[in-house]
């Protein structure tokens, strides 16, 4: 598969405080191709955000293999995986999305220059308020609302037009207008080519956004 | 302006985080701060009169003064005019000397009273003209009885010009027995030029004088005391000798009189000088634990930051920043506080001490020089640079090995 996510086989366990191994990923396997959705499902602490962190190459996987646009990811070193996720990966967390001293509009382009691939400032702009948040561009994350942050969350993640979008509950808390917001800018980044995977919770955003579905805690695999 | 590179980004966060707990911040810049003004501060003190001392031992090798009275307290009384004399020798004593193959210079000093907090010395003109900066107005005049000449911070800060006149203080300078004479009066006859020394803060008139003021009140008063130098009575003799064996030998001799005693200023001093060499000690001690007291709250307060902020340094992996990248912007945070405290501090140190020079010159008869750099100063930015770049380090470390991607992980 040239573009998309392909899980193969994918294990991840952790050691608990008493010493005993748990496991969260079993032998999972995915596939989906560029400009496709993976829908993950499962209660709260199921792993649905150690997969995307995987996919991420945030972790590594105990046994499997992850490919992202074809390149194994868990194969890379540290660094070129740091590399391949500002190059290739939009990350949008429920909370916590962004840095709190730096403006929305610094929060596009800072992280963007920490990673040493600076980035358009007109883009950057545009895409903002193409989000709705023309006049909020110089505020910085507490003068702004939650929907507003969340979109700014969403706007960075697209900002340099990554190969896949990995958002973990991005409407969670947000009232409609936001919403559609955060939705339509997922939207068109997937119909640019972009592989979606969304964690959710929210049946609306899964019928919004059909494709495979993953259960998490089974390893089922819907299309 | 959006930062473009790498390095500009860090230092822009870093200073952005810094801002974000400005009031930690500036404690922590100000306790590095404290630590090198103080250093600084008595440092260049220390400089001053170290120099002030080392010049005056050169000028006069030799002290003579009353017996009993400590080398230091005379150096203190005669050079700096900053103690108070200890008792009289007579002027016989001043005479042989002036007599003495072995002496190029002897000048006799008689202190007792005051104008405003400013000795009045009494002295001749030759010992004047040997300082060697003449008269900045008027002349070098004292030898009529109530002439006086006034030392260049004296005539600034009295604002008396030639031709004034003034009432002198009986007593010295914060005597608890000090009062008006009411029958003298100088008539100020000339303004010294600036020596930058004990000279400065002080007036001169001639030894006669004294004796006759003194001399008169004694005589009312039923005899002499300490501050009622009767006729033929002086408080010391500075002496330039020929050589060093001169000195010491006349130093001797002095001793061994009844009533006198030698002192060799450069001995003196070199004791004095040993002194402010433990003191410096003392203070570079201090300046170093208040130093590592202020390194370590800094550490605390990037711990603490560091715990508060592990979600966005945790964020900012997620988004492809690398474990090096973020440590160095704590790095950068440490760097930004030590520097700032270290440059904070010398430069308060040196206004310190700009703001304090007349304090310095009327209590020590010393004058600083607010502005230039001491090997003191030079130790304490050195170490508290040293100090910073450790701490920048360990930032570094500690935030590299931190384990923050466990920090995404959390549903």
């Amino acid at each position: 598969m040239a573009r998309g996510v392909e899980l193969r086989s994918v294990e991840k366990g952790y050691v608990d405080r008493s010493g005993a191994p748990q496991r969260v990923i079993a032998g999972v396997s995915l596939s989906v191709e560029g400009g496709g959705t993976a829908i993950l499902k499962g209660p709260s602490g199921s792993g649905k955000s150690t997969l995307m962190n995987l996919i991420a190459g945030l972790h590594l996987p105990d046994a499997g293999e992850i490919a992202v646009d074809g390149t194994v990811v868990s194969a890379l070193r540290e660094s070129a995986r740091d590399a391949f996720r500002a190059r290739r990966i939009g990350y949008v967390f429920q909370t916590f999305n962004l840095l709190s001293p730096l403006t929305a509009l610094e929060n596009l382009l800072v992280p963007a220059a920490l990673c040493g691939e600076p980035a358009d400032e007109k883009t950057a702009r545009r895409i903002l308020e193409e989000l709705g948040l023309c006049g909020h561009l110089d505020k910085r994350p507490y003068e702004l609302s939650v929907g507003q942050r969340q979109r700014v969350a969403v706007a960075r993640a697209v900002l340099r037009g990554p190969s896949v979008l990995l958002a973990d509950e991005p409407t969670a808390n947000l009232d409609e207008e936001s919403s559609r917001a955060v939705m339509g800018a997922m939207r068109r980044i997937r119909d640019g080519g972009a592989t979606l995977v969304l964690a959710t919770h929210d049946p609306l955003l899964a019928e919004a956004f059909p494709g495979v579905t993953l259960d998490v805690v089974t390893g089922e695999v819907r299309r | 302006m959006m930062p473009r590179t790498r390095s500009l980004a860090v230092v822009t966060v870093a200073l952005r985080y810094l801002g974000e707990r400005a009031f930690a911040t500036w404690v922590s810049v100000l306790a590095i701060a404290l630590s090198v003004l103080l250093v600084v501060a008595v440092g260049n003190i220390n400089f001053a009169v170290k120099k002030t001392a080392v010049e005056g031992s050169i000028r006069y090798p030799l002290l003579v003064g009353p017996e009993g009275a400590s080398s230091a307290q005379l150096v203190f009384s005669t050079i700096f005019h900053a103690d108070k004399p200890t008792g009289t020798i007579p002027f016989e004593a001043y005479e042989k000397l002036t007599r003495d193959r072995r002496v190029i210079a002897a000048y006799p000093i008689a202190m007792a009273d005051s104008v405003g907090s400013y000795p009045i010395v009494g002295t001749d003109t030759g010992f004047l003209r040997d300082l060697g900066v003449g008269a900045a107005s008027g002349a070098l005049d004292i030898e009529a009885v109530g002439n006086a000449v006034l030392g260049s911070e004296v005539a600034a800060r009295t604002e008396l010009r030639v031709g004034d006149t003034f009432r002198g203080t009986h007593g010295m300078v914060g005597g608890e027995d000090a009062d008006e004479h009411a029958e003298v009066t100088y008539r100020v006859t000339g303004i010294l030029g600036r020596t930058d020394g004990p000279e400065d803060t002080a007036a001169y008139t001639s030894y006669a004088a004294v004796w006759k003021i003194h001399g008169e009140e004694a005589e009312k008063e039923g005899g002499e005391d300490k501050y009622h130098l009767g006729k033929g009575r002086l408080t010391a003799v500075l002496v330039r000798t020929a050589n060093p064996v001169f000195t010491a030998a006349l130093e001797r001799e002095a001793t061994m009189t009844p009533g006198t005693q030698g002192v060799d200023t450069g001995r003196a001093i070199r004791r004095m000088v040993d002194y402010l060499n433990k003191g410096e000690r003392a203070v570079e001690l201090f300046g170093a634990f208040t130093l590592a007291v202020a390194v370590a709250m800094i550490l605390v307060t990037l711990v603490m930051s560091l715990n508060a902020r592990r979600k966005e340094l945790a964020l900012m992996r997620s988004l492809g920043i690398g474990r090096f990248t973020i440590a160095s912007i704590i790095m950068v945070e440490a760097l930004v506080m030590t520097l700032s405290g270290v440059c904070l501090g010398v430069l308060l140190g040196h206004f310190a001490v700009w703001w304090s020079e007349n304090l310095i010159k009327d209590a020590m008869g010393v004058a600083v020089e607010p502005w230039i750099w001491t090997s003191m100063e030079g130790m304490a930015v050195v170490t508290a640079l040293a100090a910073g770049q450790l701490l920048a380090l360990v930032s570094l470390v500690w935030t590299y090995r931190m384990n923050l991607v466990e920090e995404v992980s959390r549903d």
